[in-house]
Protein backbone atom coordinates (compact mmCIF):
# COMPACT_ATOMS: atom_id res chain seq x y z
CA UNK A 1 0.00 0.00 0.00
CA UNK A 2 1.37 3.22 -1.13
CA UNK A 3 1.32 6.30 1.49
CA UNK A 4 -0.85 9.36 0.18
CA UNK A 5 0.99 12.61 -0.52
CA UNK A 6 -0.46 13.90 2.95
CA UNK A 7 1.37 10.79 4.92
CA UNK A 8 4.60 11.18 2.92
CA UNK A 9 4.52 14.87 3.87
CA UNK A 10 3.82 14.05 7.57
CA UNK A 11 6.59 11.30 7.54
CA UNK A 12 8.93 13.90 6.05
CA UNK A 13 8.61 16.78 8.83
CA UNK A 14 8.32 14.56 11.84
CA UNK A 15 11.49 12.67 10.60
CA UNK A 16 13.24 16.30 9.81
CA UNK A 17 12.06 17.43 13.54
CA UNK A 18 12.84 14.29 15.56
CA UNK A 19 16.47 14.45 14.03
CA UNK A 20 16.94 18.26 15.12
CA UNK A 21 15.84 17.11 18.61
CA UNK A 22 18.19 14.22 18.32
CA UNK A 23 21.40 16.44 18.21
CA UNK A 24 20.12 18.63 21.00
CA UNK A 25 20.27 15.69 23.20
CA UNK A 26 23.80 14.69 21.87
CA UNK A 27 25.04 18.35 22.64
CA UNK A 28 23.37 18.33 26.05
CA UNK A 29 24.85 14.59 26.49
CA UNK A 30 28.25 15.79 25.73
CA UNK A 31 28.21 18.89 27.27
CA UNK A 32 26.75 16.57 30.55
CA UNK A 33 29.53 14.53 30.01
CA UNK A 34 32.43 17.16 29.41
CA UNK A 35 30.91 18.56 33.09
CA UNK A 36 31.78 15.26 34.38
CA UNK A 37 34.86 14.53 33.16
CA UNK A 38 36.29 18.03 34.30
CA UNK A 39 35.17 17.15 37.91
CA UNK A 40 36.98 13.58 37.36
CA UNK A 41 39.87 15.76 36.61
CA UNK A 42 39.20 17.86 39.97
CA UNK A 43 39.62 15.06 41.76
CA UNK A 44 43.06 13.79 40.70
CA UNK A 45 44.21 17.50 40.70
CA UNK A 46 43.70 19.60 37.29
CA UNK A 47 43.13 22.88 38.01
CA UNK A 48 39.72 23.72 36.78
CA UNK A 49 38.21 27.44 35.82
CA UNK A 50 34.79 28.23 37.59
CA UNK A 51 34.34 30.07 34.67
CA UNK A 52 34.49 27.03 32.68
CA UNK A 53 31.45 25.55 34.18
CA UNK A 54 29.64 28.98 33.85
CA UNK A 55 29.96 28.54 30.26
CA UNK A 56 28.44 24.97 29.80
CA UNK A 57 25.80 25.38 32.04
CA UNK A 58 24.90 28.39 29.54
CA UNK A 59 25.56 26.05 26.74
CA UNK A 60 23.20 23.42 28.01
CA UNK A 61 20.86 26.16 29.02
CA UNK A 62 21.07 27.50 25.10
CA UNK A 63 20.62 24.01 24.00
CA UNK A 64 17.35 23.12 26.34
CA UNK A 65 15.74 26.48 25.30
CA UNK A 66 16.85 25.08 21.32
CA UNK A 67 14.73 22.13 22.41
CA UNK A 68 11.62 23.89 23.79
CA UNK A 69 11.63 25.68 20.08
CA UNK A 70 11.39 22.55 18.35
CA UNK A 71 9.34 20.51 20.57
CA UNK A 72 6.49 23.96 20.43
CA UNK A 73 6.72 23.43 16.83
CA UNK A 74 6.50 20.16 16.60
CA UNK A 75 3.33 20.42 18.83
CA UNK A 76 1.74 23.07 16.72
CA UNK A 77 1.87 20.54 13.87
CA UNK A 78 0.71 17.60 15.27
CA UNK A 79 -2.06 19.93 16.54
CA UNK A 80 -2.82 21.39 12.88
CA UNK A 81 -4.68 18.24 11.91
CA UNK A 82 -6.84 18.85 14.80
CA UNK A 83 -9.96 20.76 12.39
CA UNK A 84 -10.71 20.84 9.24
CA UNK A 85 -11.21 24.40 9.24
CA UNK A 86 -9.44 27.04 11.87
CA UNK A 87 -8.46 30.29 12.52
CA UNK A 88 -4.97 30.63 12.77
CA UNK A 89 -1.78 33.09 12.52
CA UNK A 90 -0.54 32.35 9.11
CA UNK A 91 2.59 34.53 10.28
CA UNK A 92 3.03 31.36 12.95
CA UNK A 93 2.66 28.49 9.93
CA UNK A 94 5.33 30.56 7.90
CA UNK A 95 8.06 30.99 10.48
CA UNK A 96 7.21 27.03 11.75
CA UNK A 97 7.85 25.82 7.71
CA UNK A 98 10.54 27.93 7.52
CA UNK A 99 12.60 26.86 10.66
CA UNK A 100 12.02 22.84 9.52
CA UNK A 101 12.95 23.79 5.83
CA UNK A 102 15.79 24.88 6.84
CA UNK A 103 17.83 21.97 8.01
CA UNK A 104 17.12 19.82 4.96
CA UNK A 105 17.55 23.04 2.44
CA UNK A 106 20.78 23.69 3.95
CA UNK A 107 21.41 20.04 3.44
CA UNK A 108 21.40 21.23 -0.14
CA UNK A 109 23.48 24.43 0.54
CA UNK A 110 20.85 26.58 0.47
CA UNK A 111 19.32 29.37 2.79
CA UNK A 112 16.19 30.41 3.69
CA UNK A 113 15.16 33.94 4.42
CA UNK A 114 12.46 35.50 5.69
CA UNK A 115 12.70 39.12 3.97
CA UNK A 116 9.28 40.59 5.61
CA UNK A 117 6.55 39.28 7.31
CA UNK A 118 3.29 41.24 9.46
CA UNK A 119 2.52 40.17 12.39
CA UNK A 120 -0.57 38.63 12.74
CA UNK A 121 -1.99 37.41 9.41
CA UNK A 122 -5.17 35.94 10.50
CA UNK A 123 -6.59 33.57 8.33
CA UNK A 124 -9.69 30.96 8.19
CA UNK A 125 -8.33 27.31 6.44
CA UNK A 126 -6.98 23.73 6.81
CA UNK A 127 -3.91 24.84 8.70
CA UNK A 128 -2.16 21.49 7.49
CA UNK A 129 -3.13 22.10 4.33
CA UNK A 130 -1.66 25.50 4.14
CA UNK A 131 1.61 24.73 6.29
CA UNK A 132 2.41 21.64 3.51
CA UNK A 133 1.90 24.10 0.49
CA UNK A 134 4.20 26.23 2.05
CA UNK A 135 6.57 23.37 2.87
CA UNK A 136 5.74 22.07 -0.77
CA UNK A 137 6.48 25.83 -2.52
CA UNK A 138 9.52 25.86 -0.47
CA UNK A 139 11.02 22.74 -1.51
CA UNK A 140 10.01 23.42 -4.64
CA UNK A 141 12.48 26.27 -4.93
CA UNK A 142 15.20 24.51 -3.48
CA UNK A 143 15.63 21.23 -4.92
CA UNK A 144 17.15 22.35 -8.40
CA UNK A 145 20.44 22.70 -6.24
CA UNK A 146 20.89 25.78 -7.78
CA UNK A 147 21.42 29.22 -6.29
CA UNK A 148 22.30 29.38 -2.19
CA UNK A 149 19.33 31.75 -1.00
CA UNK A 150 15.48 31.01 -0.97
CA UNK A 151 13.40 34.61 -0.24
CA UNK A 152 10.29 34.71 1.24
CA UNK A 153 7.78 37.65 1.58
CA UNK A 154 4.41 37.70 2.90
CA UNK A 155 1.80 40.17 2.25
CA UNK A 156 -1.79 40.77 2.58
CA UNK A 157 -3.35 42.31 0.23
CA UNK A 158 -7.89 42.94 -0.21
CA UNK A 159 -8.72 39.78 1.53
CA UNK A 160 -6.31 37.86 0.66
CA UNK A 161 -2.40 36.75 1.80
CA UNK A 162 0.21 36.42 -0.80
CA UNK A 163 3.69 34.05 -0.06
CA UNK A 164 6.20 35.12 -2.18
CA UNK A 165 9.32 32.71 -2.49
CA UNK A 166 12.11 33.96 -4.73
CA UNK A 167 15.56 32.59 -6.27
CA UNK A 168 17.56 34.54 -8.06
CA UNK A 169 19.84 31.55 -9.22
CA UNK A 170 16.88 28.94 -9.94
CA UNK A 171 17.32 26.32 -12.69
CA UNK A 172 14.38 23.81 -12.53
CA UNK A 173 14.78 20.21 -11.16
CA UNK A 174 14.15 17.48 -13.51
CA UNK A 175 10.50 16.86 -11.91
CA UNK A 176 9.74 19.94 -11.55
CA UNK A 177 6.49 19.92 -13.46
CA UNK A 178 5.33 16.95 -10.77
CA UNK A 179 6.34 18.81 -8.54
CA UNK A 180 4.67 21.72 -8.97
CA UNK A 181 1.14 20.03 -10.04
CA UNK A 182 1.31 18.36 -6.85
CA UNK A 183 1.66 21.47 -5.32
CA UNK A 184 -1.14 23.27 -6.89
CA UNK A 185 -3.50 20.02 -5.89
CA UNK A 186 -2.58 20.99 -2.50
CA UNK A 187 -3.21 24.95 -2.86
CA UNK A 188 -6.50 24.25 -5.11
CA UNK A 189 -7.57 22.64 -2.00
CA UNK A 190 -7.24 25.47 0.20
CA UNK A 191 -8.99 27.75 -2.25
CA UNK A 192 -5.59 29.53 -3.39
CA UNK A 193 -3.84 30.15 -6.10
CA UNK A 194 -0.31 29.19 -7.70
CA UNK A 195 1.57 31.61 -9.62
CA UNK A 196 5.34 31.47 -11.06
CA UNK A 197 6.29 34.72 -12.39
CA UNK A 198 8.65 34.64 -15.01
CA UNK A 199 11.65 37.18 -14.38
CA UNK A 200 15.37 38.05 -16.10
CA UNK A 201 17.62 35.29 -16.49
CA UNK A 202 17.53 32.89 -13.85
CA UNK A 203 15.60 34.58 -11.06
CA UNK A 204 11.87 32.55 -10.15
CA UNK A 205 9.37 33.81 -8.32
CA UNK A 206 6.72 31.43 -6.76
CA UNK A 207 3.28 33.39 -5.77
CA UNK A 208 1.27 31.35 -3.49
CA UNK A 209 -2.00 33.26 -2.71
CA UNK A 210 -4.56 31.96 0.33
CA UNK A 211 -8.31 33.60 0.83
CA UNK A 212 -7.90 35.17 3.96
CA UNK A 213 -11.62 33.46 4.78
CA UNK A 214 -12.26 30.02 3.56
CA UNK A 215 -15.02 30.36 1.27
CA UNK A 216 -17.46 27.98 1.50
CA UNK A 217 -19.79 26.29 -1.38
CA UNK A 218 -23.02 27.94 -0.42
CA UNK A 219 -20.94 31.90 -0.60
CA UNK B 1 47.03 11.00 31.77
CA UNK B 2 48.98 8.59 29.19
CA UNK B 3 48.15 9.89 25.14
CA UNK B 4 47.08 7.56 23.03
CA UNK B 5 49.28 6.65 20.50
CA UNK B 6 46.65 8.76 17.39
CA UNK B 7 45.07 11.33 16.18
CA UNK B 8 41.65 12.22 15.44
CA UNK B 9 40.21 14.46 12.80
CA UNK B 10 36.21 15.15 14.03
CA UNK B 11 33.74 16.64 11.15
CA UNK B 12 29.97 17.68 12.36
CA UNK B 13 28.20 20.55 11.09
CA UNK B 14 26.95 21.06 14.57
CA UNK B 15 30.02 23.19 16.00
CA UNK B 16 28.80 22.86 19.87
CA UNK B 17 28.69 19.21 19.13
CA UNK B 18 32.64 18.70 17.51
CA UNK B 19 34.08 21.51 19.71
CA UNK B 20 32.61 19.63 22.69
CA UNK B 21 33.55 15.77 21.60
CA UNK B 22 36.54 17.25 20.60
CA UNK B 23 37.46 18.71 24.17
CA UNK B 24 36.62 15.34 25.92
CA UNK B 25 38.82 13.51 23.55
CA UNK B 26 41.94 15.46 24.21
CA UNK B 27 41.50 15.22 28.57
CA UNK B 28 41.70 11.40 27.53
CA UNK B 29 45.04 12.25 26.01
CA UNK B 30 43.51 12.01 22.39
CA UNK B 31 45.07 14.65 19.76
CA UNK B 32 41.62 15.71 18.15
CA UNK B 33 40.82 18.18 15.82
CA UNK B 34 37.58 19.62 15.25
CA UNK B 35 36.20 20.94 12.03
CA UNK B 36 32.16 21.97 10.74
CA UNK B 37 32.99 21.83 6.78
CA UNK B 38 33.47 18.59 4.97
CA UNK B 39 35.69 21.10 1.85
CA UNK B 40 37.43 22.63 5.08
CA UNK B 41 38.62 19.16 6.60
CA UNK B 42 39.77 18.05 3.40
CA UNK B 43 42.05 20.86 3.29
CA UNK B 44 43.32 19.79 6.94
CA UNK B 45 43.84 16.28 5.45
CA UNK B 46 46.06 17.28 2.88
CA UNK B 47 48.08 19.48 5.31
CA UNK B 48 48.32 16.62 7.69
CA UNK B 49 47.97 12.89 8.40
CA UNK B 50 45.39 11.54 10.63
CA UNK B 51 44.67 8.09 11.67
CA UNK B 52 41.05 8.42 12.11
CA UNK B 53 38.35 10.64 10.77
CA UNK B 54 34.77 10.65 12.32
CA UNK B 55 32.42 12.60 10.11
CA UNK B 56 28.69 13.23 10.73
CA UNK B 57 26.48 11.56 7.48
CA UNK B 58 23.98 14.47 6.76
CA UNK B 59 25.78 17.89 6.54
CA UNK B 60 25.52 20.85 4.09
CA UNK B 61 28.03 21.01 1.12
CA UNK B 62 29.73 17.88 1.04
CA UNK B 63 27.79 15.23 2.74
CA UNK B 64 29.77 12.27 5.24
CA UNK B 65 29.73 9.67 2.91
CA UNK B 66 31.11 11.56 -0.10
CA UNK B 67 33.70 13.04 2.03
CA UNK B 68 34.04 9.09 2.98
CA UNK B 69 34.72 8.12 -0.73
CA UNK B 70 37.16 11.10 -1.31
CA UNK B 71 39.02 10.82 1.83
CA UNK B 72 39.44 6.68 0.92
CA UNK B 73 40.49 7.83 -2.61
CA UNK B 74 43.78 10.02 -1.20
CA UNK B 75 44.43 9.02 2.12
CA UNK B 76 43.09 5.03 2.00
CA UNK B 77 45.07 4.21 5.38
CA UNK B 78 43.06 6.95 6.95
CA UNK B 79 39.91 4.94 9.14
CA UNK B 80 36.97 6.35 8.31
CA UNK B 81 34.02 5.96 11.15
CA UNK B 82 30.71 7.13 10.30
CA UNK B 83 27.76 9.46 12.68
CA UNK B 84 24.48 9.95 11.98
CA UNK B 85 21.41 10.89 13.62
CA UNK B 86 19.48 9.11 12.47
CA UNK B 87 19.90 4.85 11.74
CA UNK B 88 19.27 3.84 8.14
CA UNK B 89 20.00 0.33 7.04
CA UNK B 90 20.85 1.15 3.39
CA UNK B 91 23.04 4.26 4.93
CA UNK B 92 25.22 1.95 6.70
CA UNK B 93 25.49 -0.21 4.47
CA UNK B 94 26.49 1.77 1.50
CA UNK B 95 29.15 3.69 4.46
CA UNK B 96 30.35 0.16 4.81
CA UNK B 97 31.02 -0.82 1.11
CA UNK B 98 32.58 2.79 0.73
CA UNK B 99 35.30 1.44 3.28
CA UNK B 100 34.09 2.87 6.40
CA UNK B 101 35.51 1.39 9.47
CA UNK B 102 31.75 1.85 11.37
CA UNK B 103 28.48 3.66 11.58
CA UNK B 104 27.43 4.66 14.97
CA UNK B 105 23.85 6.62 15.66
CA UNK B 106 24.63 9.49 17.57
CA UNK B 107 24.85 10.09 20.96
CA UNK B 108 27.75 8.08 20.93
CA UNK B 109 28.93 6.93 24.20
CA UNK B 110 32.73 8.50 24.01
CA UNK B 111 33.55 5.13 25.63
CA UNK B 112 32.39 3.39 23.26
CA UNK B 113 33.26 5.63 20.73
CA UNK B 114 37.03 5.55 21.92
CA UNK B 115 36.54 1.53 21.54
CA UNK B 116 36.15 1.65 18.17
CA UNK B 117 38.43 3.97 17.62
CA UNK B 118 41.40 1.72 19.58
CA UNK B 119 39.97 -1.45 17.06
CA UNK B 120 40.26 1.09 13.85
CA UNK B 121 43.97 1.93 15.05
CA UNK B 122 44.49 -2.30 15.45
CA UNK B 123 43.46 -2.81 12.21
CA UNK B 124 44.93 -0.57 10.59
CA UNK B 125 48.03 -1.87 12.58
CA UNK B 126 48.10 -4.95 11.63
CA UNK B 127 47.50 -4.26 7.70
CA UNK B 128 50.45 -1.84 7.43
CA UNK B 129 52.58 -4.77 9.37
CA UNK B 130 50.95 -7.36 6.74
CA UNK B 131 52.22 -5.15 3.76
CA UNK B 132 55.36 -4.80 5.11
CA UNK B 133 55.98 -8.45 5.76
Amino acid sequence: MNPNKGEVYFGRITASISHEINNVLAIVNELAGLQNDLLEGAEFGMEIDPQRFVKISNDIQTQIQRGERIVKRLNRFAHSMDETLSEFDLAIVVNDTIAIAQRLASLKGITLHLQSIENPITIMNNRFLVQQGIFAGLELMYTSNHGNKVEIECRQDNGKVEVYLTNNEWIPAEDWNDRLAALSEIITMVKGQIESIPSEENRLILLLTFPQSFPLESD
Amino acid sequence: MKPKPYSVLLIDDEAELVYTLAERLQLRGIETVAETHGDAALRILAEREFDIVVVDVKMPGINGIDLLRTIKQNHPHVQVILQTGRASEEERNEGLREGAFDYLVKPVDIDNLIDIMNQAVEQSKRRSSHESE
